[in-house]
């Protein structure tokens, strides 16, 4: 169970003190410590100002209180404030107009809201008869939720990869009116929403030119097109990413050259590049892995000696990240980037943005997004149907504001996984020092067969898309943490040049850091709402398993 | 099979000692036994789930935001007149009022 709905009668209880009162605060204070999602409905606004008003009539009534009405209102409505402060707002729907042909429209608002949720993530809380008996087993008083409380709270909960609920909670208001304005003005393609987060992506990033595209794929792509790419090219990138970076390649025909991996960074390799440029060579595509930027000055530096090759930043993962000062995503000749819905930055579906400072590249990616048109039916050039919708540009707008807090708590999440560990692996628990080898913790110094990659370089920050470890005997340690409810995750277990399709076009055993950090690597749970306790069960669960998978002598 | 449980303090026992393989089973409570015959609005009281500190914290801080609200003396006796439309609200919630308390309900 994910959600609870409350009912007039509940709220009122927690404002107007009256008997089962004590129940229902403490029914909702353990379901907000569970973690449960509590709504209030938005439809109820009047009948909950009327009713606390009366209830609050009555109680003080009994005290020898006698207030004016316009002070009753005005109190009602400092509690309901109050008391509401944590719940969500569940907002009342077009087609709900129709409860006035039923019998008690009211109750049918609550039952209709109860059905936009799956039946057994939803509980309604209410002390009302009528919907006790109608809500077909969800409706609850507080007391028997308290009972099913207990229940829930002595099974292990299974720890999310990635919980975008408390994130979804704190930009609802604004997600809400932006998804609304859109259906409103009804311009779904390259809408005012677009330009909109074309815009702001500019000035965070600093690039000169924005422009959105329908996936991190299609950033990927139309960059390569716009580069003039083709059959023949040659482009040098990491074999250890997802698969997208070197599919386009393929998919225009050219040749993608896998250079091996910094084992520290899991980046591609810079001092390896230069050995593998030829006249073929066309462009270089580094990767920005887990959040943390390539070595972009040294990938710049090798780019500009060899005749100003192209260099393409994936930054699918490293959005929000800087190198330098300077944001990734703009740190090359062009940075593409992901809103993938589990990226740091994503939206509800797919979508994806370009960035450049070269005015030449910027227009040839916007014509190339809308099918090589440079205006209405001239097609200058080959293109693509690659917009980003409208709607989904709506929802990152609505990420935006919240995006730099969360990467600070990414980033918290982060040092604490890499503390506790530090402290279970080495022993180490002093403050100070647990600090200090945070910053310069080597990759091979652990004394048991679980080890951390060291924090980011100086001068860089990471997102932290994902938090990786390395681990020896995976699928054991990944089985155990599955039973134990904590969820793990391999980002990759294959280098691409060793997948089946890549593998008779490249040298599938030349990369052999990729092959053995792909064997070993393990994400755990991140998320920029992961809590301190679950990452305390996570970092313990991991050790107390690892132990067993690697029992002593 | 009938189980015959003694009710103390709000919790159920089982007279004989009983292993189920649930945590949650349903017991049928005869609406004679009930001091108040409504079982669904009126569950019998549960024992008090274990609280967290950090539970008991955040409702004792909740307790007296509304408290004080509630506490507070009242800053005028002046009765304000009331708009013909906020009249026309108290009636209308008035209205409700009675023809909710006509059907039984809250």
């Amino acid at each position: 169970m994910q959600h609870l709905l409350l009912d007039v009668n509940i709220v009122v209880d927690l404002c107007v003190p009256r008997a089962g009162t004590e129940q229902t605060e403490t029914a909702l204070a353990l379901a907000d410590e569970s973690g449960l999602s509590i709504w209030v409905y938005a439809g109820s606004v009047q009948t909950l100002e009327y009713v606390t008003v009366s209830e609050l009539r009555t109680a003080l009534a009994e005290t020898g209180t006698i207030l004016t009405r316009a002070e009753l209102h005005s109190r009602a409505k400092e509690l309901l404030v109050t008391m509401t402060a944590t719940f969500g707002w569940l907002a009342a729907l077009a087609g709900e107009g129709g409860v006035f042909a039923t019998e008690d429209p009211e109750d049918e608002q609550l039952i209709r809201a109860l059905d936009r949720f799956a039946a057994d993530s939803i509980r309604l809380l209410t002390r009302d008869k009528g919907l006790l008996a109608r809500a077909d087993g969800r409706a609850l008083t507080p007391e028997a939720w308290l009972v099913e409380w207990s229940r829930i709270a002595a099974t292990r909960r299974v720890i999310d990869f990635v919980d975008l609920r408390k994130q979804q909670a704190a930009i609802r208001p604004q997600l809400e009116l932006n998804l609304h304005r859109v259906l409103h003005h009804g311009q779904y393609i390259l809408g005012p929403e677009v330009r909109e987060l074309e815009e702001r992506l500019v000035a965070y990033t600093g690039a000169k030119h924005c422009i959105t595209v329908a996936s991190g794929t299609e950033a990927l792509l139309i960059s390569l097109m716009a580069l003039g790419i083709g059959p023949g090219d040659e482009v040098i990138t990491t074999p250890f990413t997802f698969v997208a970076t070197a599919e386009v390649l393929v998919l225009l025909g050219a040749t993608p050259v896998f250079v091996d991996i910094d084992p520290a960074t899991c980046n591609i390799d810079a001092s390896l590049i230069e050995a593998s440029i030829t006249a073929r060579t066309k462009a270089i595509m580094p990767v920005s892995l887990y959040g943390q930027p390539a070595d972009m000055d040294a990938i710049n530096a090798i780019a500009a000696r060899h005749g100003n090759i192209p260099v393409i930043e994936d930054a699918a993962q490293s959005f929000g990240a800087t190198y330098q000062g300077k944001q990734s995503g703009n740190l090359s000749t062009i940075g593409c980037t992901s809103f993938f819905p589990s990226k740091p930055l994503g939206c509800y579906g797919d979508g994806g943005a370009i960035f450049t400072s070269d005015d030449a590249l910027a227009q040839a990616c916007r014509e190339i997004r809308v099918h090589g048109q440079s205006k209405r039916y001239v097609h200058t050039r080959i293109g693509v149907g690659g917009r980003m919708d409208t709607l989904q540009c709506a929802v990152v707008l609505a990420k935006l504001d919240r995006f730099d807090h969360e990467i600070a708590q990414r980033q918290t999440v982060a040092r604490r996984y890499h503390e506790l560990l530090a402290t279970e692996t080495h022993g180490i628990t002093r403050q100070e020092e647990r600090e200090e080898r945070v910053r310069v913790l080597p990759c091979d110094s652990m004394a048991t067969n679980l080890r951390l990659l060291p924090w980011p370089k100086a001068h860089r920050t990471s997102v932290f898309a994902q938090y990786t470890i390395l681990v020896e005997d995976r699928d054991a340690l990944q089985a155990r943490l599955h039973a134990a409810g904590i969820p793990t995750a391999v980002h990759y277990p294959v280098p691409l040049n060793a997948q089946p399709a890549y593998a008779h076009r490249c040298c599938p055993d030349c990369t052999p850091v990729a092959q053995a950090i792909a064997r070993q690597v393990m994400s755990l749970p991140m998320h920029p709402d992961l809590s301190e306790a679950d990452q305390q069960r996570i970092v313990t669960t991991l050790m107390q398993s690892e132990a067993l998978c690697h029992p002593g002598p | 099979m009938n189980v015959q449980a003694i009710w103390e303090d709000g919790v159920f026992r089982p007279a004989h000692p009983l292993i189920l393989k649930r945590h949650l089973v349903t017991l049928t409570v005869s609406d004679d036994d009930l001091e108040v015959p409504s079982a669904q609005m009126c569950s019998p009281p549960v024992a008090p789930p274990q609280i967290p500190d950090t539970v008991q914290a955040r409702l004792a801080a909740q307790r007296a935001r509304r408290d004080e609200i509630l506490r507070r003396p009242p800053a005028s006796a002046a009765p304000a007149v009331l708009t013909q439309e906020q009249a026309q609200r108290d009636r209308a919630f008035a209205e409700r009022r009675a023809w909710r308390h006509e059907q039984g309900r809250s």
